[in-house]
């Protein structure tokens, strides 16, 4: 019987993930177009996206028209399976005047049967190691490739955490024509000059080519993957979820409880961050940082990193010295503990709650400059590691 | 005061006279009267009523059957939900007296509420549509952000608490 749950639940989440895979080399059963469209656009163009419970592949249009759409594929399907799943699609998509707006809603994409293992999945890969706690390891400084792989990588390894609950052999999924298993594909292709206005709920959404355009994004429990994204007045609100990028050039930026945000380089950009763990690979030039209860792992400075300011309240910052360069670091804190090479300063609370001067290294000449407000903090600089031994 | 029945007959027989369509009457009273069921008319009530209950008994194990394809998520995630919330709620009691900064308090009881706000919202979606694995995604990941920021002030708190030096450092 568990073996059966185990097929079962393989077959479905080849499903899922199928989006993401190359098609198979053989033709599916019946393939559906659920919504297919393109619109022209000009340089007053916004691109209004609304999407829930559903995934999507973002690429750069090849003229200045937007194409839309999506299909669902099925093989060896069973035809009342097939007709749950389409009469749960909610599409819609117009233009008016230069607002084009693109609806997409699914329910019900996954049976209940995932869960029907003996134990729940979620219940294995999550919970226990969340109410138990863990043992934080110390970490060990990534080069910006490692970053840049970790980020490549990160679909496959959740996709190895989910398998990993179901104690299935991770292996590339291999369409068979007996396999029953359904493609869906939602492809969204772009022109650069078009203002894209999102609002993303429980949304896997992966920009597959570099992102440059102006965008505005309200997003909510959902999974966004970049290759690169930027444009100065960029606004992202992100509550929940992922946010995985190889770079940003630039914008403003906002987390709020995002479980990982992952960023190869990252550039003339301010972030606003709250509950969240940051990981940079590289710090680029002039960023700023203010945080309330985050996370922060910094691998890297680029040798011209500018400024980064950072201003922070009850937060975690674990730094990576600057390689090979020279650099001048502020710090001025309240309440606030700095661990470097083996050195612990700490700034009491009590009396005024004013910052002090708490640690400077290097000539405030220097073209490169790190500048450190904090209060109730925690800082750790580190050369090749950085332990959490005075966490136990 | 002692009579002689018979008499009494006598008294009573000369006072009533019987009506003269007394017999017209009688016959009528007796043709209103009901029919005793017949044999064939008990067996079709029988059947009706076997009927109802087989109609009814179906739509209620159909309807049963309905509910159990969903029941077993429901009852997975509320069972989630139980035992997340009593360490939330065991997180928070040691968060309160461990913390000291009345607006940090303050911040993370607005904090959780929103998230819980947030909960409320997703539940409201995983009623309408229980077998969605981003909704159940959604659901717990709720829970495990509610327990780790509760979990990590903590740790970051009795960091602080750990050394009372106060100096500064110029390197």
């Amino acid at each position: 019987m568990k073996t059966l749950f185990k097929i079962t639940a393989l077959m479905l989440i080849t499903s899922i993930y199928g989006f993401a895979q190359t098609s198979p080399d053989f033709e599916m059963d019946e393939k559906h177009i659920i919504y297919k469209e393109n619109f022209t656009t000009n340089a007053n163009t916004i691109l209004v996206l609304n999407l829930k419970n559903t995934a999507a592949q973002v690429l750069e249009s090849p003229d200045n028209k937007v194409y839309i759409e999506y299909t669902k594929e099925f093989n060896n399907t069973r035809k009342k399976r097939v007709q749950q799943q389409l009469k749960h699609l909610i599409v819609s998509g117009k233009k008016e005047g230069d607002k084009i707006t693109y609806s997409a809603k699914t329910r019900n994409d996954i049976r209940f049967s995932v869960f029907e293992f003996d134990e729940l999945m979620l219940e294995r890969a999550e919970k226990k190691e969340f109410l138990k706690g863990f043992k934080v390891q110390p970490i060990a400084r990534k080069s910006l490739d490692s970053v840049l792989q970790d980020i490549k990588l990160s679909d496959f390894i959740y996709r190895e955490k989910v398998l990993g609950a179901f104690k299935i052999k991770s292996r590339s999924p291999r369409y068979k024509k007996n396999m029953q298993f359904t493609i869906t594909k939602m492809i969204i292709k772009i022109p650069k000059n078009v203002h894209v206005r999102a609002t993303l709920e429980n949304t896997n959404i992966v920009f597959i080519d570099d992102f440059s355009n102006r965008a505005t994004m309200n997003v909510r429990n959902s999974k966004l993957k970049f290759k690169s994204v930027g444009h100065p007045l960029n606004i992202f609100d992100v509550d929940n979820g992922y946010f995985r990028t190889k770079e940003v050039t630039s914008g403003n930026y906002s987390f709020a409880n995002v479980k990982h945000v992952t960023i190869g380089q990252l550039s003339n950009t301010f972030i606003n961050s709250e509950f969240t763990k940051v990981e940079i690979g590289e710090i680029g030039k002039n960023n700023k940082i203010v945080d309330f209860n985050s996370k922060y792992f910094i691998h890297n400075f680029h040798k011209d990193f500018g400024r980064l300011s950072l201003e922070t309240d009850y937060t975690e910052l674990n730094i990576f010295s600057p390689e090979s360069m020279e650099y001048y670091l502020e710090t001025y804190g309240y309440d606030t503990v700095h661990y470097k090479n083996g050195i612990t300063t700490k700034i009491k609370s009590g009396g005024k709650s004013e910052l002090s001067k708490m640690m400077v290294i290097g000539k405030e000449s220097y073209p490169n400059k790190i500048k450190i407000n904090t209060t109730h903090g925690i800082i750790r600089f580190g050369e090749k590691t950085i332990d959490f031994g005075e966490d136990n | 005061m002692k009579r002689d029945i018979r008499d009494l007959f006598k008294t009573e027989d000369e006072l009533k006279t019987l009506p003269e369509n007394h017999r017209a009457a009688f016959l009528s009273k007796l043709k209103k009267q009901s029919v005793p069921p017949s044999v064939f008319f008990v067996w079709t009530k029988i059947a009706a009523v076997i009927l109802i209950v087989v109609v009814v008994g179906f739509g209620v194990i159909k309807n049963y059957s309905d509910k159990e394809d969903v029941s077993p998520m429901i009852a997975q995630i509320e069972a989630v939900e139980a035992e997340y919330l009593e360490n939330i709620e065991v997180e928070w009691q040691s968060f309160i007296v461990l913390a000291k900064d009345e607006k940090l308090v303050e911040r993370f009881r607005k904090k959780l509420d929103e998230l819980d706000n947030n909960y409320q919202d997703i539940s409201i979606q995983f009623k309408d549509d229980a077998n969605n694995i981003l909704v159940v995604e959604a659901l717990v990941e709720n829970l495990q952000t509610r327990l780790q920021i509760l979990k990590d002030i903590q740790n970051h708190i009795k960091i602080l608490n750990q050394n009372n030096e106060q100096h500064e450092n110029t390197i």
